[in-house]
């Protein structure tokens, strides 16, 4: 190959190669990190560097609870997904998704399904909730895997009626794993209670101070 | 025995291996770009290489299950993972039939390319700290199909992965082969080879294939060639999904077909009438 030629296929490759990386670099900022992962899986950012796609977690999952990304999910194609309103994640003791990655994705020290974190549970929506409704409905607090200490109930007074009992399902942010089965089976069309990404740094934690005092009744 | 043969009996015993969870005797799990055979741990080498520069550190039992990899395919032959193991390779070589009647528009991608796509995968690897090939691999999509698509659906919501005989009795049993949608890859790839150049993704584009080119060039198994025995017929070309590797040695310039790009398919030593070609293990004589 002489000089001319070398250069020639230099520039081409550049060109080329720079058109390619540019447009795969476009595709990989269109991340959702608001999508839940795998128990184990570290910062978004991270996972995706991390996650070589093999699959293995989906097919370790004996619930079918891990999907895999398609075509059109940015840098997620081929990464283990969950979609926990249709199948969450059951909190296997053995974790066997986590035993399975070859590459530290999903965090091997991680050994207590209890104290994965998928995300955090969360009242979405106040106003379809039953129980806040006034009614004994209380599923999610029931199928809770963690019952009593990720969910507790609440009681107080209807504001309403001033005469019943409101049961409230109190999520405890510091014990939800995000396993989702109370998303699963809140029993309304459109989920009450959902995961969502935990939220993380100080502001967050700001007040959390006050939520551990005792209460004082009034 | 026609070599070929023996050639799509390992490729569809490859694809049952992939299927083995699904179907019930699981010696195999995961896909091509990482799998347990047997309990040993194997990761193809450049999910190993992309990761490594995507995440930016080394993890022990990964790079060990590329390494028991790489030394496999240095001895065997590189590209022998794309012409017995691979499943895009032997869909691609039924595409390719179709491109002698088909193939209407004429490409000819230079050889260098599939190494230009390796370079690149591996700087945007690094650079946007995804591994890219992983990404959008048609070797990850087919087997990730293959691996986890297979879902045997028993009609009451539940479906069973392993239990295919129990299942059969059911009237409402039916089998569901989902696809991921990264299959689209694949499908280009099987257009091109039909109806635009053979083996454009598989012989001049894969950074896979780039990568194992370059690990089984001093490979010790090749095809020699036996220059008094050859008759210059040219059959062997006709077979020959790389020809260039050919050249040199039907010339007679060397005693080898050239290592690398060649993935011991083995489809000229089933061609060659005068048996000039056969299958062998190392070389005292290198040049004869």
């Amino acid at each position: 190959m002489d000089r001319r030629d070398f250069l020639k296929k230099g520039i081409a490759v550049v060109v080329v190669g720079g058109t390619a990386g540019g447009g795969i670099t476009r595709l990989l900022s269109g991340t959702n990190a608001t999508v839940v992962r795998p128990p184990g899986a570290g910062e978004e950012n991270d996972f995706l560097a991390k996650c070589i796609r093999c699959a293995k977690c989906v097919q370790a999952c004996p619930y079918d609870s891990i999907k895999t990304a398609g075509l059109g999910d940015g840098a997620s194609m081929g990464t283990p997904f969950l979609e926990l309103r249709e199948i969450p994640c059951y909190m296997c003791e053995d974790l066997p998704c986590v035993g399975v990655c070859p590459t530290d994705a999903l965090d091997p020290t991680l050994t207590d399904a209890a104290k994965m974190l998928l995300g955090t549970a969360v009242i979405v929506d106040r106003e379809a909730c039953l129980s806040l409704n006034g009614i004994r409905c209380e599923i999610c607090y029931r199928v809770c895997p963690l019952i009593d200490k990720a969910i507790v109930i609440e009681k107080h007074a209807h504001q309403i009626t001033g005469r019943h009992t409101v049961f409230e399902p109190v999520v405890q942010k510091e014990v939800c794993t995000g396993c989702g089965i109370c998303e699963n089976a809140c029993p309304l069309d459109d989920t009450a209670i959902a995961v969502v990404p935990t939220q993380r740094g100080d502001k967050a934690a700001h007040y959390d101070y006050l939520r551990k005092q005792e209460r004082v009744e009034l | 025995m026609k070599w070929k043969l023996v050639r799509r009996c390992v490729q569809v015993a490859v694809i049952l291996l992939i299927l083995s969870p699904a179907l019930g005797f699981g010696i195999f799990s995961g896909t091509l770009i990482s799998g347990e055979l047997f309990g040993v741990e194997l990761t193809d080498v450049l999910a190993a290489l992309d990761y490594t520069l995507a995440a930016k550190t080394l993890t022990a039992g990964m790079l060990i299950g590329a390494a028991v990899v790489l030394v496999f395919y240095f001895f065997v032959g590189g590209r022998v993972f794309c012409g017995w193991v691979c499943p895009v390779h032997l869909f691609s070589e039924m595409a390719r039939t179709f491109n002698k009647r088909f193939g209407f528009v004429s490409l000819r991608p230079p050889r260098w390319q599939k190494y230009a796509v390796l370079a690149v995968v591996l700087v945007l690897s690094f650079v946007a700290s995804v591994p890219v090939f992983e990404m959008v691999s048609p070797i990850g999509a087919v087997t990730r199909a293959m691996a986890t698509g297979l879902r045997i659906d028993r009609g009451d919501g539940s479906t069973v992965v392993a239990d295919v005989a129990g299942g059969v009795g059911e009237s409402d049993l039916t089998v569901t082969l989902v696809l991921n949608g990264t299959l689209v890859l694949l499908m280009f790839i099987l257009l091109m080879d039909a109806f635009v150049k053979k083996a454009w993704w598989c012989e001049y584009t894969c950074p896979v294939g780039a990568l194992y080119s370059i690990v089984g060039r001093k490979s010790p198994v090749g095809v020699r060639i036996d220059h008094d025995a050859c008759t210059d017929c040219g059959d062997c070309f006709g077979v020959c999904p790389v020809p260039h590797v050919l050249t040199p040695a039907v010339k007679g310039e060397v005693g080898w077909v050239q290592k690398g790009d060649c993935s011991n398919c083995l489809n000229c030593v089933d061609a060659c009438d005068e048996k000039a070609l056969a299958l062998r293990f190392w070389s005292r004589a290198r040049r004869l």
